[in-house]
């Protein structure tokens, strides 16, 4: 179970890490893919595994908690990091680099609450509670 | 229930942005007080009505997961803002630095947090026995 559930974690977290890197052009909030992956694949396994099962499972667990946990993780991450994609207003490289220590409100912060959201709303819609 | 849920989350939220700005001189990732508290609010409760109900209940809800989701969101995300308090290096290279978190004892609280978590789903979550 333990192994199992550790493993998922590693394995989601190495394949969410290494897309997000490369879609997002960062390497998250400690400039590091190692501290990066390491955070990504402990919040999935820990808070992953407290969550109530749900969807298809494998020998005993089911992989979809933690795979969730560590993709909204490495959104909110990369939500909270600098990134070098961040370069949209042409000629205003001087004004971003000066703004980098509080990092911008940007489409990512939104889409983070937005999965949070549907991810709340979803818990009534579809979780039977057992009493 | 969904009330009493973001009722939870929303003040245990305040709480936590509130304690964790003052002891840690952080607005959060983003500089900006609001946004941390509505992002610590909205995983609080989004992730914590998904975690097994554990603990005491107040109408219906299991408000302990709820706290629980928001202390490590806000300590991931103090372990990911630039911080004032951060002052061991000379005003010259703090200023260069800080454009990234630095690995320091935040991140380590934040991952024995984790640790700890994880292991006592193990050792508590009635699944096991």
């Amino acid at each position: 179970m333990f192994v199992a559930d550790l493993l998922i974690a590693s394995i989601s977290a190495l394949c969410i890490v290494w897309i997000v890197s490369i879609t997002f052009g960062t390497k998250g909030p400690w400039d590091n893919l190692l501290w990066f992956f390491l955070v990504v694949a402990l919040f999935g396994w820990a808070c992953g595994v407290w969550l109530v099962p749900f969807g298809p499972h494998w020998r005993g667990i089911s992989g979809l908690p933690i795979i969730c946990m560590g993709i909204w993780i490495a959104l909110l991450l990369v939500a909270a990091s600098p990134r070098t994609s961040r370069q949209r207003p042409m000629g205003h490289e001087k004004t971003l680099a000066h703004h980098d220590n509080a990092v911008a409100i940007d489409i990512l912060v939104w889409l983070v609450i937005l999965c949070l959201v549907i991810m709340g709303v979803g818990h009534y819609a579809w979780y039977l509670r057992p009493n | 229930m969904l009330f009493v849920d973001l009722m939870v989350a929303v003040i245990s939220a305040l709480g936590i942005v509130w304690i964790i700005s003052v002891l840690f001189n952080t607005k959060g990732p983003w500089g900006n007080l609001f946004w941390f508290f509505v992002v610590v609010a909205l995983f609080a409760w989004s992730c914590g009505v998904w975690i097994v109900p554990v603990g005491p209940q107040w109408r219906g809800t299991g408000w302990l997961p709820i706290i629980c989701m928001g202390i490590l969101i806000a300590l991931l995300l103090v372990a990911a803002s630039p911080r004032t308090s951060r002052k061991r290096l000379p005003r010259k290279e703090q200023e260069f630095v800080d454009v990234n978190a630095a690995i320091d004892v935040f991140l380590w609280i934040c991952m024995v947090c984790l640790l700890m978590f994880g292991i006592g789903h193990y050792v508590w979550h009635p699944r096991i026995g």
